[in-house]
């Protein structure tokens, strides 16, 4: 499953409408949307870090994160004025200015969207403080974007997600915060931010749905993988009884079975053989032990 | 379903790159084979290295490239289940970490916390050190053990940088291992201090576990065209796996070898040596292994826990290694054969 965190409906209410999303009643703290198909969740954690960190831990503790499930983190950013609003970015690192600490995440699906470097910081970004963070130590080119969530967003992620299962996908919505803005209306700013999030919508869902594609991928990989172990450890404790394993013997027992199913050895012929045989079930420990042995040699 | 076709990213595609080493001569060199690469300056190699969680199969598919500083503990001793081949002071050392093949039963994947790969670029840090080092005692060297330096060669240039520093020191010798077969390779410099130890497996077990590396053939043919050079090469049939054909697999290496060999004009006797060494690897390293790696059979097998070692169980194990001695004994002195 995706899971996608936005701070704010706005930013996310783009994506809700086009893959029909619906809010759940599960009663946390946070507004959470899923689709019916079970592939995508999204969390309204509303701003700054200490909301998205509860965010992510709380709705991580609901749905505890497989393997094979991805979180993304969505939303707005800041950046220098010759950033054009509207560009999307993928983010490769996150700098929390308050700590000074930098996280990457992995960087292992195609996408196509530019890459950047995000500092999150506790307020709005001003102009002025951007500015001067840029002029700062740039001598590898980077692009700077500004958010107030995503550092602390991985961090929370990372007790639950792989650095390779978190990826941050931003917009850049401003040029940072200027005097006149300020005084600007609340509505103007979500009107100003949906319109936005429309113009990008397209490229953005067509990248959700390859992650969920990527997660659909993964989790049958996944389904196919412990089906195939789970048969073996079945297989394990009926032949494990038999034989009066020990706890080593069991695991010994197992590892064998795992094998010969790798390789595509028919095991029932060979245990056929024992139980034609009568040797099968073993009157003892130590006659299953001389079994264990016996299949072992039989490699 | 091929998750690499549809949606990872290919090697390299991402160049992470310490802040200290930015201005680094050879940073910039690397970097320029790789234009199209996305480059992000860290801090510390050890910040995107050692990350907490990471899957280092995901991460080696598509792998990202770190150029780092190495800072201190240059020089290793070699492991106990690695073989000194009968040298005193047996060392290793890791200019490079990880490897850009993909072999399911590599340690360096129950090794490693993470699958991208790191090049150390300060590598006349390691030969200051090995300096003074040689002035007290000689030195035997393997320089590739935690990568494929001879495969990174066209990027980096590392082993001609090894051999150029050996030729200036008798007292050390030095082993640069590979699974490649590059054509340039006998560009590099031929002296008997520096042995090219070639592994060498048979062609099934290739396919079956040595994901991007070269044919048996291909292999054979490149060590037998250093040696008719005159480089000083190693055949390394190590490690051997298991596979229910392994007899007559190996049968069929050791056909390609002798072809390879009566083609050149070469004798084995001609080699410097050959190890023989059935598949092993530590208990630690085994346990990651097996839980990243499901479906793998080279990681699944049934193997025995000897002193903490993961191994073939000893019958096996024994008639594998005999086998291929025996039959190497019948090509080469046996003083030549070192196994363990």
């Amino acid at each position: 499953m995706l899971t996608i965190y936005c701070a704010l409906f706005s930013e996310a209410q783009e994506i809700i409408k086009r893959f029909q999303l619906k809010k759940e009643t599960r009663n946390t703290h946070f507004q959470v949307f899923s689709d019916t198909k079970g592939e995508i969740r999204l969390v309204l954690t509303g701003v700054g870090a200490i909301a998205a960190a509860t965010a992510v831990a709380e709705i991580s503790s609901c749905y505890p994160p497989k393997q094979t499930d991805l979180l993304l983190n969505f939303g707005s950013c800041a950046a220098r004025d010759e950033v054009p609003i509207g560009k999307v970015f993928v983010c490769n690192k996150l700098t929390e200015e308050c700590s000074g600490r930098t996280f990457y995440p992995d960087m292992l699906y195609h996408h196509p969207f530019l890459e950047a470097e995000l500092i999150s910081r506790p307020k709005i970004q001003s102009l002025n403080e951007m500015e001067s963070d840029c002029t700062k130590e740039m001598a590898w080119k980077e692009t700077r974007l500004y958010d107030m969530e995503a550092a602390a967003v991985y961090q929370a992620g990372n007790y639950y997600y792989g650095s390779h299962q978190m990826i941050f996908l931003k917009v850049v919505s401003d040029h940072g915060c200027k005097e006149d803005r300020k005084d600007g209306k609340m509505t103007d700013m979500q009107a100003q931010m949906s319109a936005l999030m429309q113009d990008i919508a397209e490229p953005v869902s067509r990248y959700i749905e390859t992650l969920c594609e990527i997660c659909h991928t993964k989790k049958k990989e996944s389904q196919t993988q412990a089906m195939f172990r789970k048969q073996a450890e079945e297989e394990a404790a009926k032949l494990g009884k038999q034989l009066h394993c020990s706890f080593v013997m069991q695991k010994e027992l197992l590892q064998l079975l795992l094998y010969w199913k790798l390789t595509g050895t028919d095991d029932t012929e060979i245990l056929e053989e024992y139980y034609r045989q009568g040797r099968l079930p073993a009157k003892d420990k130590r006659e299953g032990k001389k079994i264990l042995d016996e299949l072992k040699e039989r490699l | 379903m091929n998750l690499k076709n549809d949606y990872e990213n290919a090697k390299f595609t991402h160049i992470y790159v310490e802040k200290r080493v930015w201005s680094h001569p050879r940073t910039k060199e690397i970097l320029t084979h790789f234009p199209k690469a996305q480059i992000v300056a860290i801090d510390h190699y050890k910040d995107v290295f050692n990350r907490r969680g990471q899957d280092v199969i995901c991460e080696h598919r598509s792998q990202s490239l770190i150029l780092a500083q190495k800072e201190d503990h240059y020089f290793y001793e070699g492991a106990p289940v690695c073989q000194d081949f009968g040298n005193t002071n047996f060392y290793y050392c890791s200019t490079m970490m990880n490897c850009i093949f993909d072999c399911s039963y590599c340690y360096l994947k129950g090794m490693y916390p993470s699958g991208h790969m790191v090049i150390f670029v300060n590598l006349e840090d390691y030969f200051r050190e090995l300096e003074q080092i040689l002035v007290k005692k000689p030195m035997y060297l393997c320089v590739s053990y935690d990568s494929d330096l001879l495969a990174m060669e066209p990027l980096v240039g590392y082993a001609k940088h090894w051999a150029d520093f050996a030729a200036k020191h008798d007292n050390l010798k030095i082993e640069i291992r590979t699974k490649s077969a590059g054509h340039k390779m006998w560009e590099l410099p031929c002296l008997t201090n520096v042995i090219y130890a070639f592994t060498l497996s048979p062609q099934r077990m290739i396919d079956a576990c040595e994901k991007g590396t070269p044919s048996a053939k291909a292999r054979i043919a490149c060590a037998t065209t250093g040696l008719k050079l005159g480089y000083s090469i190693r055949l390394c049939f190590d490690p051997m796996l298991y596979l229910p054909t392994w007899r007559e697999d190996y049968d069929t290496l050791l056909r390609q070898v002798d072809e390879a060999f009566k083609e050149q004009g070469l004798s084995m006797k001609q080699l410097t040596d050959v190890s023989v060494g059935t598949f092993r690897i530590s208990q630690d390293y085994m346990k990651k292994l097996r839980r990243t790696m499901p479906a793998a059979p080279a990681v699944q097998f049934p193997y025995v826990n000897v002193g903490g070692v993961y191994q073939y169980p000893p019958k096996l194990l024994k008639e594998m290694e005999d086998y291929l001695i025996l039959e190497l004994g019948k090509r080469m002195d046996k003083e030549k054969i070192y196994h363990e």
